[in-house]
């Protein structure tokens, strides 16, 4: 485990960056959005009970959450805007309601492409309305939806949840890169094979971390496995982390390498990299909690 | 999914003339559906252009500390007066691959932030909102970025994930009325926009104009800013090079990408840095080193319209001959009707 003196270095940059209004900016003195303040509410830090006020005080009457009104709903921001209000009871309906929202939209589908040879009939989640599927949308919504059926929720629209989370599981299974993990998109296009990326085969992966030892899953663990401690940046270390303990694995190497890295992370002092820090560099049981999933 | 299986579509045509980006953009009224503007998707009142573009091309033979010279010299001679301003440098920064060209070099933009500072620019903005990685931490280290910025103490600013301005598009080929833009962007008093020149297998070059995706933020649009694919890349790289109209054009053309562009390709000695205010005139002189007919790039026929200049007759040369580094990119094969001769 980490340093007391790391745990609090994250905490307080972290602390110093929360807005008056609760929520968090991308980065110190930006206005509160959707994304960071999700982030910070699934940290053990005390700054995450004004985060998770601040997207219930976000929420719609729809159930969408939102920092812009002119900005299209952010599908994979609101998952995890659900994930983090599903931390307290408190604020369950609330993230229910977005439950409820992300099981209604999709992603737009596409006929067969020699281009891309890849099931475009696969309606997972886009980020935004009107385009097309993507792995970290996916990957987020896809957890936040098992994440609140493991907590009993959900239950009225159990077929609908079911139907969805079958399509973003096949999605993400043809999706997969030859080389195992994910890249941010396709797998290939014009016959190339894509590039895996270690933060969404992190996410990908804590989206399905109940289906191993589907093929696809295993192949997606050894990618990180081997390739979690190349991508050095905080934000990719502390994903990595999360997932590989999600899934049993051993993460003292990784450990070491976000020391090594936070004389660089916490001066760029990215909320999301720090929020994601911060809950990889607790010693608290529950701070995994929230990413995890009944198998 | 990519932007394959998507119908692309063209705007409308037109000729054209501009008032000033900041203004334009301070404007809510703004956009463009002026009285008389017809069929076209902008007002050609707001687009001016001068009768010739100067473009440069500088010899370069690698990323040495010889560039920040070169790009001095370039700057000195083609640039609008930077003395006291603003500037936002934004490279094009989306992937990494070791040992290939998809970014632009560091050394280069390091070399344009001592060359604007040199100058006289008050302060300069290193700024970037790649469409592939969201990680820039990741991103900045591993291109070397991260330690000219530190060496230098400059600012980088991650337009992903900036602050943004709801800004009025000066022409509406996608359709849209407005785009949020990141507010480090729109309160530049000076936008150089810095490409790598790279063929890319949707919209057949991809350079200064098409680098400027890179400013549109992912945190309100997703990635890779798919909105702007849906709405046609094409349509979209007119909207943005008319709204954003960067002031000033360096092209890292040291070592470009041919082929599989903008990701996937080879890497290609060029040896050159293309430099100029008009951003339609830098992309087709640059297409036109690599062996592609400019005129059949849609986008840059379309800008010539109205934007800037692609026709060679409207483009006065300045630095070395373009035949001194005239070559022929390998292109994707459904692309190759767009090659010169």
């Amino acid at each position: 485990m980490a340093t007391p003196s790391a745990q609090q270095l994250v905490g307080d940059a972290l602390a110093a960056a929360q807005n008056s209004d609760g929520g968090f900016g991308y980065y110190p003195g930006k206005a509160s959005r959707v994304e960071p303040t999700a982030w910070a509410a699934l940290t053990p830090q005390p700054a995450a009970a004004r985060a998770r006020a601040w997207l219930a005080g976000a929420q719609s009457t729809d159930g969408w959450v939102r920092d812009d009104r002119r900005a299209p709903v952010n599908y994979a921001f609101n998952a995890l805007s659900a994930i983090a209000l599903l931390v307290t009871p408190e604020t369950r309906a609330e993230a229910e309601r977005i439950g409820d929202a992300l099981l209604q939209v999709r992603g737009v589908a596409y006929p067969p492409s020699p281009v891309v040879r890849q099931d475009n009939s696969l309606q997972a989640w886009s980020w935004v309305e009107g385009t097309s599927s993507w792995i970290e949308p996916t990957a987020c919504c896809l957890l936040a939806v098992k994440r609140a059926r493991t907590l009993g929720l959900l239950d009225r629209a159990t077929h609908t949840a079911g139907a969805r989370i079958d399509v973003a599981e096949r999605m993400l299974r043809d999706r997969a890169c030859a080389s195992g993990g994910w890249n941010y998109g396709n797998a290939q296009v014009f016959d190339a094979h894509l590039l895996a990326h270690v933060p969404t085969t992190a996410l990908a992966l804590l989206a399905v971390q109940d289906r191993r030892p589907a093929p696809y899953v295993e192949s997606g663990l050894r990618f990180l496995a081997a390739q979690s401690s190349v991508e050095r940046s905080g934000f990719a270390l502390a994903l990595s982390t999360l997932c590989l303990r999600r899934y049993g694995q051993p993460t003292d190497r990784l450990m070491a390498l976000i020391a090594a890295q936070l004389p660089v992370s916490v001066p760029l002092a990215n909320v999301v990299t720090l929020a994601t820090l911060s809950v990889v560099l607790s010693d608290a049981d529950e701070a995994l909690a929230p990413f995890t999933v009944a198998t | 999914m990519s932007d394959a299986a998507r119908p692309r579509n063209y705007g409308t045509h037109g000729t054209g003339a501009a008032t000033g980006r900041r203004q334009f953009l301070a404007t809510a009224a703004g956009a463009l559906v002026a009285a008389g503007c017809g069929s076209r998707p902008y007002d050609p009142r707001q687009f001016p252009r001068p009768e010739r573009s100067a473009v440069g091309l500088f010899a370069a033979d690698g990323y040495t500390d010889a560039l920040a010279d070169i790009v001095y010299r370039g700057l000195a001679e083609l640039a609008p007066p930077v003395h006291g301003k603003r500037v936002l440098l934004k490279p094009n920064m989306v992937e990494f691959e070791r040992d290939s060209a998809i970014n632009t070099h560091a050394l280069v933009v390091a070399a344009a932030a001592d060359a604007l500072l040199r100058l006289g620019a008050a302060a300069v903005i290193v700024g970037e909102a790649p469409g592939h990685r969201r990680d820039v931490e990741y991103l900045l280290g591993v291109t070397g970025l991260l330690d000219q910025l530190a060496d230098r103490r400059l600012t980088f600013v991650d337009l992903n994930h900036d602050d943004v301005v709801w800004s009025p598009l000066r022409s509406r080929f996608m359709g849209f009325g407005e785009l949020a833009l990141p507010a480090t962007l729109v309160g530049a008093d000076l936008i150089v926009s810095m490409p790598k020149l790279k063929t890319h297998h949707w919209a057949v070059l991809t350079c200064g104009m098409k680098n400027l995706f890179g400013t549109v933020p992912g945190a309100v649009y997703g990635w890779p800013k798919n909105v702007l694919h849906v709405a046609g890349i094409d349509n979209a790289i007119l909207d943005l090079a008319a709204t954003i109209r960067p002031h000033f054009t360096i092209v890292d053309g040291i070592v470009g990408m041919e082929g599989d562009g903008p990701i996937m390709g080879r890497p290609r000695h060029v040896g050159v840095i293309a430099m100029g205010q008009d951003v339609v005139a830098v992309d087709a002189t640059c297409a036109r080193v690599i062996g592609i007919e400019p005129m059949r790039v849609r986008y840059l026929a379309e800008a010539d319209r109205f934007l800037g200049h692609a026709g060679l007759a409207r483009i006065e040369m300045r630095g070395e001959p373009l035949a001194r580094f005239a070559t022929s990119f390998v292109l994707p094969p459904s692309l190759r009707e767009v090659t010169a001769g």
